[in-house]
């Protein structure tokens, strides 16, 4: 497999360098920069199955992904989608493989499929402010914490499994994501926390890497697609990657 | 009209000023003792714990 990187910044750097380490991938080659380090910087992208791009405008790399028959993963999604030549074309265009809507659903997604009967998933994420003083509290792993959290509206969740999604403000360099699980058991209510904490941009760059390789395996379908819709193989490649996953015990009284 | 027995007390431009910073150290005071009540930015630890999964 082949994989264009077009690198803006850390991220998308890092999203290089993770993909260079993975078995799966032959070569990674930068697109959209005059130059990129180690890599070989092409014009066009006939010869990579996958493109990749941390930027929060990626139209011109999708144009480039249709003429040169490209699937397109994006750490975004954004407003003008050629979702409709994407499907036409028989390409994947992977959006949101991020830490929201790549790894904290994903999280959610495969401890859902273990349960016989999921009731509610909850997201939880960081994002950059300043700390909460109030609103829902979030266990997250360390070194992040338990933190405040102000509920938002969740994004492409397109599960029959009823979700309630939440972002935390931090300030600093470590992010965090938790997905919390609920099910039904024949004697009452399961509950299972999962989560992940890191330094910020190493948790993106492998959250957006993640969905490359599964990509250009076609575990996606063609058309538009969110990352966490093949839960399964996008966790496999985070985990490869270096994904740290934390279970949460809660403690019973008595 | 007034009657003339109640006493009129005369305040010199001093004994304003005196007022005026007690009430302003007074309010200082009642904010810092709110501000060292704010709450804090990490909830009530959760029962429980993380271990690596």
């Amino acid at each position: 497999m082949r994989v264009a990187v077009q690198p803006i910044g850390e991220v998308g750097r890092r999203v290089a360098r993770v993909l260079q380490a993975e078995p799966a991938v032959d070569e990674v080659v930068a697109w959209g920069v005059e130059e990129a380090g180690r890599l070989r910087v092409v014009e066009r992208l006939e010869m990579a199955d996958v493109a990749v791009t941390d930027s929060h405008k990626p139209r011109p790399l999708a144009d480039a992904c249709l003429e040169g028959a490209t699937s397109l993963v994006t750490s975004l999604s954004w407003d003008d989608e050629p979702v409709r030549e994407f499907a036409e074309a028989g390409l994947s265009l992977v959006v949101g493989a991020n830490i929201e809507t790549g790894l904290a659903a994903g999280l959610a997604l495969q401890e859902a499929a273990l349960m016989d009967e999921p009731l509610e998933v909850r997201l939880a994420w960081t994002v950059h402010g300043k700390p909460r003083r109030r609103g829902e509290p979030i266990p997250f792993p360390e070194p992040v914490g338990s933190r405040w959290a102000r509920e938002v509206d969740p994004q492409g969740w397109d599960s029959p499994i009823p979700i309630r999604t939440f972002e935390a403000p931090v300030d600093g360099g470590w992010v965090a994501a938790m997905a919390q699980v609920s099910g039904a058991l024949d004697d009452g209510i399961q509950r299972t926390i999962v989560g992940t904490a890191d330094h910020g941009a190493y948790l993106a760059a492998i959250a957006l890497a993640a969905a490359v390789v599964p990509a250009g395996q076609h575990a996606y379908p063609s058309g538009r697609s969110w990352a966490f819709a093949s839960p399964s193989a996008y966790l496999d490649r985070a985990l490869a990657a270096g994904l740290d996953v934390a279970s949460y015990h809660e403690r019973v009284a008595g | 009209m007034l009657p003339r027995s109640i006493p009129v007390r005369l305040y010199t431009p001093l004994m304003d000023r005196t007022r005026l910073s007690v009430a302003i150290a007074a309010v200082a005071a009642l904010l810092g003792a709110l501000l060292a009540r704010k709450r804090p930015v990490k909830p009530p630890e959760h029962s429980g714990t993380w271990e690596p999964k």
